[in-house]
């Protein structure tokens, strides 16, 4: 009996301990959503949103990387020593790393990959991640031959010096556009690299039908260890519930959630375990046109306009819970966040009081104003919503709706009055936020498309930029922040939110989800260390 | 035989007329659907339980409420009564119908009686900018026009719609000379001296009348289901003006958690496209000689 009992006993044991997910698995094609569009390139130096950062950051490295606490690691750079001006960067490069096409990477490789980007004939859309380099500026416009601020100290040692100090530098480095390219393929594909990417990274690129899918598969001799999946296909869906019903079929590993479904999956037994949800750094707001009338100079009217609105409606109602009321510029979990701000709560008396301080009592003689929105089903319920509370304090607003690239041209020539507009982190730093869009220098598209200006908030924000003491800074933006917000140059209304769906055979991605991702791109995430348990 | 040439009927015309429509039941339903939303539309601000487009204070208890007293068809997201924002929406669907259908019949009728009754070259270069028009898919067309003209809302709906529409009219009418003309009795007028102009005013246009008044029937269903496409695209009317289009374009993505919200909408475009056929397959039995018993 004894004997038996073991016999039967220790497969069983084999087979609980697999099955709890305590050894990977290697093997099988994950199939990834890209939602709806395409990506425009997949050329590291064109790179500028979401969809296509999702395939490149698995083809390419750069220096260093994020981990998912959104904290640098390093990446083909094992080391680095930071100077004490702050202004001198000294990475010591691994030795073992290879492009997929076989040759070493070495720190030629990242002078050549920099110039690259910043030389005017790339055109890059990204230039401005190394634009802080000594020198950077004269070599974009042509007056100097190579880039001062990048110095090849030995076959594997990079030295990056800075204009000036810049704390958030390093999260520039980790961006895909700082990727190392092998000059060779650069060179004879030209502008078509972007169908023949060659990187260092876990994937090598096999195959794009556009529009379709873009198919990456294992490289086994990465540096930091083969994947354990042995391709991705990312797969294009332009419908929301065609996704979600390819994901249902098991079709997806993982995929975004439609509008409206978002409280029935909650409450589905089956669904609701298999929900990864998580806050996300970024805001959405609506921006007021500081630069045009009415809003020009008229601080009351604009902080009536946000009394006037309920936060929290939107969140519950409009976004189903998923995302939480804003009450400042700052999302939680970024230096500076302050949870005991509380913004503009719904307050319809001081609404109608503000209003008429501000010389139009029960909306009398407010000049017509339009609120401009991109399509999209949560932006014009968020548009009506705004327009049916103003409509109670005597404001009558019209809406119009405009697809993305017209939208963006609009915002930025500055023509719309009031408008809706996110921001999402390019990196976790307070600087990405209040500075980019609130400092008069970055008035129009470099960011401060509400035109705000104000010299106060500008002098606070040069000196937290340069400064090198973290708790220093966070306080320089707490206090830049809460003059921003009592300026009310927003209606400041929700942070964002990550939301997905994975199948319970994946692991090893629901812990990666950071509060950099968006869904169902999940350009933050790392493909080598999942694998599926099917 | 043509209608006019029977004046010398026992009885006039219009006793006639309305002899013949009391004996097809379906014609009176038709009637009586669209008179129903006739009447809704008109008098939808006394008719509504509801503003259909006040947001109510607390909007996380009345928002997506099902169909119940009080809320007959339920409230959407943003907690507004259905029903009230339905009979909203019966003013622009049908305002949309029968304006595009106005707009578009005397252009139509006119190119098809002058192409029709001319032929030759005139007749050549008009239809061949028919079939120009025409070899588009209409809501494809439609939806290129939109972006040309940059903005929507009820008054391009319309100016798009009717830049679609006119083609079938023109068609119709053009057929119908073609035939006329070669009839007997216009040969006849023709011989006594009659001008182009009284032929074709007096003559072709009276006899024209029936397949006129059966194609603006059907047109006017084709154009609220057009402009619901278009609405339900996105690119019709404005929020916060309804239509049945964009209530049902705003209830999709609860197909299969809260069906009413196109359930409700649909059924009210499909009655009224329903109510505009079956009055015009009536209108057609009852005026069209060739079919009287």
């Amino acid at each position: 009996m004894k004997r038996c009992f073991l016999l039967v006993g220790l497969p069983l044991l084999a087979t609980a301990l697999i099955g709890a997910g305590n050894l990977p698995r290697r093997g099988g094609a994950y199939h990834y959503t890209l939602g709806p569009s395409d990506p425009p390139s997949l050329d590291p130096v064109h790179i500028t949103d979401t969809v296509s950062h999702a395939v490149v950051s698995e083809l390419f490295d750069g220096l260093v990387a994020f981990d998912h606490t959104l904290k640098i690691r390093p990446a083909i750079a094992r080391r680095w020593v930071i100077s004490t001006d702050g202004r001198t960067y000294t990475f010591e490069l691994r030795p073992d790393v290879k492009f997929h096409n076989g040759r070493t990477v070495t720190a030629d490789d990242f002078r050549f990959s920099f110039e690259h980007l910043l030389n005017p004939e790339t055109r890059s859309e990204r230039t401005w991640i190394l634009e802080k380099l000594l020198g950077a500026r004269k070599f974009m416009a042509g007056k100097a031959t190579s880039v001062r601020g990048i110095h090849v100290r030995g076959p594997h040692t990079l030295e990056l010096t800075l204009e000036r100090p810049f704390v958030p530098f390093l999260a520039l480095l980790a961006y895909p556009a700082a990727s190392v390219v092998p000059r060779e393929a650069v060179k004879r594909w030209g502008r078509q690299f972007s169908s023949h990417p060659i990187g260092t990274g876990p994937f090598r690129f096999r195959e794009w039908h556009h529009d379709d899918r873009v198919v990456v598969e294992a490289n086994r001799d990465y540096f930091q260890g083969s994947p354990y999946l042995d391709q991705i296909v990312f797969r294009v869906i332009p419908d929301a519930m065609t996704r979600f019903q390819e994901f249902k079929a098991g079709n997806l590993d993982h995929t975004d959630i439609p509008t409206g479904l978002f409280r029935v999956i909650q409450n589905d037994p089956s669904l609701s375990s298999m929900l990864a949800a998580r806050s996300s750094m970024g805001i959405n707001a609506i921006q007021f046109n500081l630069e045009k009338s009415p809003f020009r100079g008229n601080r009351r009217l604009r902080q009536a306009f946000n009394y006037a609105v309920d936060k929290t409606a939107i969140a519950q109602v409009i976004l189903e819970g998923r995302v939480l009321p804003a009450r400042s510029v700052l999302p939680p979990g970024l230096l500076g966040h302050d949870p005991k701000l509380h913004g503009y709560p719904h307050d319809k008396e001081k609404a109608r009081r503000l209003l008429a301080e501000a010389g139009y009592e029960g909306g009398r003689g407010l000049p017509a104003v339009t609120l401009y929105y991109n399509t999209g089903l949560v932006n014009r319920k968020i548009a009506e919503f705004v327009q049916g509370t103003l409509r109670d304090i005597g404001v009558m607003i019209a809406l119009r709706e405009l697809d993305w690239p017209a939208y963006l041209n609009l915002l930025d020539r500055g023509e719309a009055q009031l408008f809706r507009l996110g921001w999402l982190a390019d990196y976790p730093d307070p600087e990405n936020f209040l500075t980019v869009l609130f400092h008069s220098r970055n008035v129009g598209s470099k960011g401060n498309l509400s035109r705000y200006a104000n010299p106060r908030v500008d002098a606070l924000l040069d000196r937290a930029d340069e400064s090198l003491d973290t708790s220093e800074r966070a306080r320089l933006y707490h206090e830049a922040e809460k003059i921003i917000l009592a300026d009310a140059p927003w209606i400041f209304l929700h942070y964002y939110s990550t939301d997905v769906l994975i199948q319970p055979w994946v692991k090893g991605l629901r812990e990666q989800i950071s509060a950099m991702d968006s869904a169902p791109t999940l350009g933050m995430v790392r493909m080598r260390t999942v694998w599926l348990d099917k | 035989m043509s209608p006019v040439s029977e004046r010398r009927a026992s009885r006039p015309y219009t006793v006639e007329f309305l002899r013949r429509w009391s004996r097809r039941p379906a014609i009176t339903l038709g009637s009586i659907i669209l008179l129903l939303f006739t009447v809704a539309a008109l008098l939808s601000p006394l008719l509504s339980p509801y503003d259909p487009y006040q947001i109510p204070e607390g909007l996380a208890a009345v928002s997506l409420l099902s169909p119940r007293p009080g809320h007959w068809f339920g409230t959407d997201l943003l907690g507004r009564d259905l029903l009230s924002r339905i009979l909203s929406g019966a003013r622009v669907s049908l305002l949309v119908g029968v304006v595009v259908e106005l707009v578009v019949t005397p252009i139509g009728v006119a190119i098809g009686l002058f192409a029709g009754y001319f032929g030759g070259r005139i007749d050549s270069v008009l239809m061949r900018i028919t079939d120009a028009v025409m070899a588009f898919p209409g809501l494809v067309l439609a939806i290129a026009l939109t972006a040309v003209l940059e903005r929507s809302g009820l008054l391009s709906v319309i100016v798009v719609l009717a830049a679609v529409r006119w083609t079938t009219v023109a068609r119709i009418v053009r057929g119908q000379v073609l035939s006329l003309r070669e009839a007997e009795y216009i040969t006849a007028i023709s011989a006594l001296g009659a001008g182009k102009g009284r032929i074709i005013f007096r003559h072709l246009l009276p006899n024209c009348l029936a397949v006129i008044l059966v194609a603006m029937s059907f047109g006017v269903a084709s154009n609220i289901l057009s402009e619901a496409g278009l609405s339900f695209l996105g690119l019709g009317v404005q929020p916060p003006t309804v239509s049945w289009g964009s209530l049902l374009a705003e209830g999709i993505v609860y197909l299969t958690v809260k069906p009413w919200l196109c359930i409700f909408p649909g059924l009210a475009i499909t009655c009224a496209v329903l109510g505009f056929h079956v009055l015009g397959d009536g209108l057609r039995d009852i005026l069209d000689p060739r079919l009287r018993s």
